[in-house]
């Protein structure tokens, strides 16, 4: 059974009288335990796609659910318990968390002896991988990435992948949208998307 | 980490706004407390030298014959029958529930005698209570009355016997010293003659009784009406009489202070709610993106909501509580050279202390709903697109 399902999801944004279809009727499963890597170029939806799954935005129509829930249905609040429980973003270093489980999440991403540091004192890799450890707190099935290793160099994208790989390792779902095909391939499954629309 | 940590560490976090928000509550706090802190001060200062003014309650003789005017005021019964009242009374007067706020008691007795063949009111007083009493009286010439056969002129009963301090008067047999003249009161005391009381019973045979009894009650706390009535019940057959004008004076002097100060404080509660306001909307626009993570992470817009209020609370209930000391300790400093005219006291006052923590926590929650419901309300999408 999968894990995430959308069924002829769109997402439209509307300006006044100018509407704006940032998705368009898409379809797709992801299945508990998959690394699935976005594609797609700038403005083709990757990120909406990304806020739909994670209930961060609704989709104007169609039906998209998690681990059975129906996404579409819940009102804001619901959304946001459904976003503590099942979700982990990762977007980039904050540090908002309970101490005896940031802990533990900063030693799953190799940074339990950093846990003093201040952000300004870590580099861009440490900085994405406590953005990785905020993430996983709350222990949810569901990561999130949304370019993570976007501002990176080479080689410290590399160890960010290899905690994301790490995590599908031991389980967790991760749905990462990327720019790098490079970066793309490390996941085990690529979906392409453009203008709204999954071409691959 | 829970809400409450999570405001009291965004408190801590940011020092500067903090400090800001904390200083301008406090300044309004603080002033609105001074002020009411000075009000009350002259209010009570006020209301003490109205109640040392002179008398606010009269008892008189509840007979109506032969009245004679004293004060503007009839007084009866003074050569007949009816009621008289004694010197006994007092000690009645001394004996009802309200006694502790009986400043003093000045019995007068009220006689027309004839001096160098012209007919004059004598008025045998206790000169000690009289002067207690009537504090806006001053000499003009001579010293206050210190023997039995000592009187007092008022200013144009000397100018009508063409006396000075010092002269004797024939009173039938007896020789009565003037010790001093008063100077123009703008009163009845003016064309009055006063003598020891004890000296003019014994002179007109009036055993020990007296023709009114003027009262200084202090009544900031009192109802001056209870006291009517327990004097009243204390007295049968006399007439207790609240002097109006006075008491209308008290309650004006009293009413303009609560007013003035109450109108200032909330001037100035205003003032610090729009400092609160307009601080807490810009630290909102500041925190968007700190709220679109909240909300990413699964905080509902009722979190937001309960962080944002917990961190005004927290800095509004310090804001009073700085405010409230400010504005205690700063009139002593402030009032001696202000109203030197006033001798201000400012004791600790548990009450102001709460209004003030109560209002500050009420300004502060009030100046920050806004702000809260706003942030709360952010979409996620947007805020995180900022990071």
């Amino acid at each position: 059974m999968s894990f995430i399902e959308l069924s002829n999801a769109s997402k439209v944004y509307q300006a006044s009288e100018d509407k704006y279809a940032a998705l368009n009727n898409i379809s797709l499963t992801i299945g508990s335990g998959e690394f699935v890597a976005v594609m797609g170029p700038s403005g083709s939806g990757k990120s909406t796609l990304l806020s739909i799954i994670g209930g961060l935005s609704r989709a104007s129509s169609g039906v998209v659910s998690v681990d059975g829930i129906d996404l579409t249905g819940l009102g804001p609040n619901r959304l946001a318990d459904f976003r503590r429980e099942y979700v982990g973003f990762v977007f980039q270093s904050f540090y908002l968390t309970r101490k005896d489980r940031a802990l533990t999440a900063l030693g799953k991403v190799g940074m339990d002896g950093k846990s003093q540091r201040l952000p300004s004192q870590l580099s861009g890799g440490e900085q994405e991988r406590v953005a990785i450890a905020r993430a996983l707190v709350n222990q949810p099935p569901l990561i999130l990435a949304d370019e993570p290793t976007g501002n990176l160099d080479t080689r410290t994208g590399n160890h960010v992948l290899d905690v994301l790989a790490g995590l599908h390792a031991g389980g967790h779902t991760i749905v990462m949208v990327t720019h790098n095909e490079e970066n793309a391939r490390r996941a085990g499954r690529l979906v392409e998307i453009r203008d709204g629309e999954i071409v691959k | 980490m829970n809400l409450i940590e999570i405001a009291a560490h965004n408190i801590r976090r940011k020092k500067g706004r903090t400090f800001f928000l904390i200083s301008g509550l406090a300044i309004g706090i603080g002033a609105a407390v001074a002020l009411t802190s000075i009000g009350d001060a002259m209010n009570r200062e006020v209301m003490h030298s109205l109640d040392e003014f002179g008398a606010n309650i009269l008892v008189l003789p509840a007979s109506e014959d032969l009245p004679l005017s004293y004060g503007g005021l009839t007084v009866s019964a003074v050569n007949t029958g009816g009621r008289m009242l004694t010197t006994d009374d007092e000690r009645r007067i001394r004996s009802i529930q309200n006694n502790q706020n009986i400043s003093t008691i000045a019995p007068k007795l009220l006689v027309v005698a004839k001096i160098k063949g012209k007919k004059v009111l004598v008025a045998g007083v206790d000169f000690g209570a009289e002067f207690r009493l009537k504090k806006w009286w001053r000499l003009s010439a001579g010293m206050k009355p210190d023997r039995s056969g000592d009187i007092l002129l008022g200013r144009d009963a000397a100018a009508q016997f063409k006396v000075s301090p010092g002269d004797v008067i024939l009173f039938g047999k007896d020789k009565l010293r003037v010790s001093g003249v008063l100077d123009s009161t703008g009163s009845q005391d003016d064309g009055l003659l006063f003598a020891d009381i004890r000296w003019v019973q014994q002179r007109f045979n009036k055993g020990n009784a007296v023709s009114l009894i003027e009262l200084s009650a202090l009544c900031s706390g009192c109802p001056i009406g209870d006291m009517v009535s327990q004097l009243s019940s204390a007295l049968p057959g006399a007439r207790v009489v609240a002097v109006k004008e006075t008491m209308e004076l008290k309650m004006q002097a009293m009413h303009y202070f609560h007013k003035f100060s109450l109108g200032i404080s909330v001037l100035l509660l205003i003032v610090a709610g729009m400092i609160i306001f307009f601080a807490m909307t810009a630290a909102v626009r500041e925190r968007v993106q700190e709220v679109g993570l909240f909300r990413a992470i699964g905080f509902r817009t009722g979190h937001i909501i309960l962080v944002l209020l917990t961190e005004a609370f927290f800095i509004s209930l310090l804001a009073g509580g700085v405010g409230y000391a400010v504005g205690i300790i700063s009139p002593r400093f402030i009032a001696p050279y202000l109203m030197s005219a006033y001798n201000l006291t400012f004791p600790f006052n548990p009450l102001l202390a709460a209004a003030a923590l109560i209002a500050s926590v009420i300004v502060g929650l009030a100046a920050g709903i806004y702000p809260a419901v706003r942030a709360s309300r952010l979409d996620p999408v947007e805020a995180l697109r900022m990071l």
